[in-house]
């Protein structure tokens, strides 16, 4: 039996363009030209999405019928020979292209999608002007996302790809309205559905239609005026400028240059964003550190003072929105922890400030995360420490690719370069950018902080991975405490509606909005695939299999700002800089 | 999305035929043992009795109208088949041209200007494309635009290329059948 089912399998071939490539049973023609690098213009196409068949770009024509053909719906073939480019393909294909862009706005030069525009390089590649044909009956205004992504319908070419997104993670806010040509990107107005800013749908926008909120523009004129200031002498009035990066943006932002997702291009970056001109580079993933010591700490609080559990993770704004909108009533399980970015932010306008001698005022800090959410977490009031806010601004994964091109700095070409001293991390801090890594993190220091003892094995295999919900049962001292980890609102319902049910089941879950976790975030490149996210995890686990140091209460400088400067603030200032609190939420808000 | 098409998954994941009503009431029809070869016609369009009539199969254009009364005393096209999808004939070939499809069948005085015909099928499909394809969705706008703006002339090559990219890529048959009534009307009347 087991031979004949091998035989079944063998592997056939097409021909694309007189090239004969072997596929697996049940592929499309364009899955087969995708893997194998053969272009085929394509907007309503995503290995994670249905095929949808609506853009009619990727047209083929089949050899022998002539017949011309979408190849993402037509299924390879023993046999089948297509061509890509044929005289009927390219008319066909062009005037389609021509059709489809007539709806799309083009801002090129302001657009932020840069050279990763997929409607720029086609028109581009194709000579496609987008002008032969109008619409200017679509006069549904720019929608602001909260203050992290917005929605432009006039760019908008009607793939559908950010609705079956929002639906795919259980969010259901976008929707096209209307009929026929008057179709338009819309949003759902019942009052019980909100957004919560994860910006999956930017993500997963073809042509820029649906965009973080623009940080580029004053960070940018930031780092002019900088270089304005350097070429004076003896400027004292000067911003000191802070970048600081995610854990996630490392194994991810090498795509921006065409290189295979998880490279881990840290030392890289570093370079980078010396040459664009900003004065210290520090890491988010310090910051990371500090939240795990604070949240384990609060862990193990909770634990022995009979306090409200299960205790949420608290680091994706995403996941506290949800909270705060959808379920106020749970609010007193989230961790009072602030999140990585807010952490060191703060560290630096006050502890680090103190130490350098420098005016807090005078810090501008720029992080750069893998998220969308991140620009509306970043403009909290009430996350201010002496009236500064912690963090100035946020660019997306994307966003840095751009500002790096639009400054001719080619990233994989650079030497790599160690961070500034704040820059000091442990390999619990890199795992955070995953699914699981933020659990995995707080329970190797919730070890040492119950037990008194180290973790002999630090990897919580359970924890990992790319399924949406994961459990696991340790063994901590002579408690045994059951955890979950879930990623997308879909699954924040499954777990949450499980913890009604037994609501002594779990005692730790980590939530993150986005496939994946901040890994496969909102603000990651284009395009962003469960294959390419799971490429971007391997980077990051290899990261902290690398390091000596690989548990949060192991970083001496944390420790430092911990235990020898916030210790020692009195109570109200230490909860200003560590600790937040959360309020029920109406919609837009 | 399809495929698969109903006759492989349909109802309930199933194998599905689906019927016409009109083939329902065939069989019943049979099954009363009343059953006569004829079928229903829907005659419109510039005529003295427009209406839905029940008469036997096959009948060509001009017979249908000669028996319902309805012939036109005036030079006149028709369309026959589904609406502003059908076929369009003159006034010779309506002597052998049969009334098939969905059995319609429209009259128009030939006279009727060119521009308000082409006004008429564009509306339609610009209202009635479900905007899911994008030749059907914007290319269905773009015809009535096309149209509607250019007052002293037909721009019948940017028509074309708009209607030949409806008809080869479309995906339903709704944007497909822009072709025919241009086409038709193009050949038949205008050209005669």
């Amino acid at each position: 039996m087991k031979n004949s089912t091998k035989k079944t399998e063998v592997k056939t071939t097409i021909e694309i363009d007189g090239k004969k490539i072997t596929y697996k049973p049940g592929e499309s023609v364009l899955q087969v030209a995708i893997k194998n690098d053969i272009e085929i213009p394509h907007f309503c196409y995503h290995e994670d999405l249905p095929v949808d068949v609506h853009c009619r770009t990727c047209l083929v024509e089949v050899k022998g019928s002539g017949k011309i053909t979408t190849s993402c719906n037509l299924i390879a073939e023993p046999g089948l020979k297509v061509l890509t480019n044929s005289p009927a393909v390219q008319k066909l294909r062009n005037e389609n292209l021509e059709l489809l862009l007539a709806d799309h706005k083009k801002l090129c030069s302001r657009c932020r999608k840069g050279y990763f525009c997929r409607s720029y390089e086609f028109m581009k590649k194709f000579k496609i002007s987008g002008e032969k044909y109008h619409r200017d009956k679509i006069k549904v205004p720019l929608h602001k996302l909260g203050a992290a992504a917005e929605f432009d319908p006039q760019a908008c070419i009607s793939c559908n790809k950010c609705v079956e997104i929002c639906q795919k993670i259980g969010i259901n806010f976008l929707k096209l309205s209307g009929k026929g040509s008057k179709a338009y990107l819309d949003y759902n107005k019942d009052p019980k559905v909100d957004c919560i800013y994860c910006g999956q749908c930017t993500a997963h926008c073809p042509v820029g239609a649906i965009r973080e909120q623009d940080h580029l523009t004053p960070v940018e004129n930031l780092l002019k005026n900088k270089s304005r200031r350097s070429r004076m002498t003896s400027d004292k009035k000067g911003k000191i400028l802070i970048a600081q990066m995610a854990p996630s943006v490392r194994t991810s932002i090498g795509e921006e240059f065409g290189l295979k997702p998880g490279r881990n291009m840290e030392g890289q970056m570093y370079t980078a964003l010396r040459k664009l001109g900003f004065d210290y580079i520090f890491d988010v993933n310090f910051g990371a550190d500090i939240t795990t010591y604070v949240e384990a700490t609060e862990l193990v609080e909770r634990l022995e003072k009979n306090m409200p559990l299960p205790m949420f993770t608290s680091c994706c704004p995403g996941w506290v929105k949800f909270m705060e909108f959808y379920h106020p009533e749970m609010l007193s399980h989230l961790t009072k922890s602030r999140s990585p970015q807010i952490h060191a932010g703060a560290a630096y306008k006050t502890w680090w400030a103190k130490n350098a001698g420098i005016d807090p005022k005078k810090i501008v800090v720029v992080s750069f995360m893998p998220c969308t959410s991140k620009k509306y977490e970043a403009g909290f009031d009430k996350l201010k420490v002496n009236g500064l806010k912690p963090v100035d601004y946020v660019l997306t994964t994307r966003e840095t690719g751009a500002l790096l091109k639009k400054h001719n700095i080619n990233l994989p070409f650079l030497k790599p370069s160690k961070s500034d001293l704040l820059g000091a991390y442990t390999g619990a801090a890199v795992i955070y950018g995953a699914s699981g890594g933020v659990m995995e993190s707080a329970l190797r220091t919730a070890y040492h902080f119950i037990t008194g003892k180290e973790l002999k094995k630090v990897e919580f295999q359970a924890v990992r991975g790319m399924q949406g919900i994961k459990e696991a049962e340790i063994q901590i001292g002579d408690k045994k405490i059951r955890v979950a980890v879930a990623a997308t609102a879909k699954n924040f319902r499954v777990l949450l509606d499980e913890i009604k049910k037994h609501p002594k089941k779990y005692t730790y879950i980590e939530m993150m909005a986005c496939p994946g976790g901040c890994i496969g975030g909102g603000g990651q490149p284009y395009p962003n695939t469960e294959k390419i996210v799971y490429e971007r995890i391997k980077g990051l686990y290899k990261i902290d299999d690398s390091m000596k140091l690989r548990k949060a209460h192991e970083n001496k400088l944390m420790l430092d700002f911990m235990e020898n400067y916030v210790a020692k603030l009195p109570k109200h200032k230490q909860h200003e800089i560590l600790l937040t609190n959360y309020s029920r939420k109406k919609k837009f808000e | 999305m399809k495929p698969p098409f109903p006759v492989e998954v349909g109802l309930f994941g199933k194998p599905t035929l689906i019927h016409n009503v009109e083939t329902l009431f065939n069989i019943a029809k049979v099954s009363e043992g009343k059953y006569k070869p004829f079928r229903f016609y829907t005659v419109c369009g510039k005529v003295k009795k427009p209406g839905v009539y029940f008469l036997p199969e096959h009948l060509t254009a001009e017979k249908l109208l000669e028996v319902t009364g309805n012939t036109p005393k005036f030079n006149y096209f028709a369309q026959i088949g589904g609406g502003a999808s059908g076929i369009v004939i003159n006034r010779e070939q309506a002597k052998t041209h049969p009334v098939n499809g969905a059995g319609s069948l429209e009259i128009y005085p030939s006279d009727i200007e060119p521009r308000k015909m082409l006004l008429k099928w564009f509306k339609f499909y610009a209202e009635q494309s479900c905007g899911k394809c994008t030749p059907c969705r914007e290319g269905s706008y773009q015809l009535y635009e096309l149209v509607k703006n250019n007052k002293k002339e037909i721009p019948w090559e940017q028509i074309n290329e708009i209607v030949d990219v409806m008809g080869k890529t479309s995906f339903c048959a709704l944007g497909k059948s822009v072709m025919m009534p241009v086409h038709s009307y193009r050949m038949n009347v205008l050209h005669q």
